[in-house]
């Protein structure tokens, strides 16, 4: 593996620890029956957050598209900062 | 431009408008006719949530005079799309549910009725089209240009929703809608939607409420999705030119 791909390697561990934070502190806000109940819809499935943590911690597509997400919002919030 | 529009008071038709140009007077008739395609399914929380912007979208377009044919529920099937595409006057199609790169779902018996693929794209000639479902802005969309379609208005991904902030994701998936009924371009609607998008972004990070970050992160994602093909100053309202004999 190269440097470069170490690093990018690293960077998306980072970003994925980040949304896994993320979604604990969303799930510590939030009472246990609320925990199981269906949140959101990302295409054709639907996710409770415990599924989703499942999802950003096993590194699933739906996960990682989550991770993906989390980035982009926070991208474009910094850009706001900017500006 | 030697045209010069005149305002008639409505008779039978919504809106009249008499062009002159040069010597010859021609008759254009605007024409507010929409397909509303909103399923039902049951026990699918998506679609229960489109249904729920759908209902908005239509009250708005019975508000601002459109002919409405509104097939939702188990009525948004392919032979009564097809139905309605060959034999009705059809100027905006509205739609609401599922979608793939190359389906349109609408609902037949309680199950997704694939109602509009390559097999039948091309009855969107002459139409403009406006989807909130996933991805069909990369397949059916474009093969819907390639047929003659005026405009469409679609997402390039699989869209999300968070339920808890339903009223801001009904807000965002009906803002291009809404101009479109008021007689603006795709353009214009298209930048009205991306702007919702990012006006919804920030109210529902400014909310602090549990989730917050996940539904603006996906908001931000939708708004990164939609897409705009055709013709960008198309309006949804359709227009007849009557000529003297």
């Amino acid at each position: 593996m190269s440097d470069y791909e170490q690093e990018e390697k690293k960077q998306k561990e980072i970003f994925r620890q980040l949304a896994i934070a993320e979604i604990k502190t969303w799930i510590s806000a939030i009472s246990e029956d609320e925990r199981k109940k269906v949140a959101l819809f990302i295409g054709p499935r639907s996710f409770t957050p415990e599924e989703l943590l499942k999802e950003v911690d096993e590194d699933t597509e739906y996960g990682k598209q989550l991770v993906q997400m989390f980035n982009n919002l926070r991208i474009e919030l910094s850009k706001k900062k900017e500006e | 431009m030697f045209a010069k529009v005149i305002d008639v008071p409505t008779f039978a038709a919504p809106y009249w408008k008499v062009l002159e140009i040069s010597k010859m007077a021609v008759v254009g008739l605007t024409t507010k006719n929409a397909l509303l395609i909103s399923p039902a399914l049951p026990n699918d929380g998506f679609t229960a949530f489109t249904s729920l912007a759908a209902g908005l979208v239509r009250v708005r377009a019975q508000q601002k005079g459109w002919n409405l044919i509104d097939l939702n529920g188990n009525n948004a099937s392919r032979v009564n799309v097809e139905d309605a595409l060959k034999n009705k006057p059809v100027d905006f199609i509205i739609h609401y549910d599922h979608g793939n790169s190359f389906t349109i779902y609408g609902q037949n018996s309680n199950s997704k009725d694939p109602i509009i693929d390559i097999s039948n794209v091309a009855l969107l000639k002459g139409k403009a089209t406006s989807t909130f479902s996933c991805e069909t802005a990369t397949g059916i969309g474009p093969l819907a240009i390639s047929a003659g379609a005026k405009a469409y208005l679609g997402y390039s991904g699989p869209v999300g929703v968070k339920l808890s902030f339903s009223n801001e994701f009904v807000e965002a998936a009906n803002a291009a809608n809404y101009e479109l009924l008021e007689g603006k371009t795709f353009q214009e609607a298209y930048n009205k939607a991306y702007n919702t998008h990012t006006d919804m972004m920030q109210h529902i990070l400014n909310s602090n409420l549990p989730g917050n970050f996940a539904a603006a992160a996906i908001m931000l994602w939708n708004r990164g999705l939609l897409r705009l093909l055709g013709d960008p100053n198309a309006k949804a309202t359709g227009l007849i030119i009557l000529k003297p004999s």
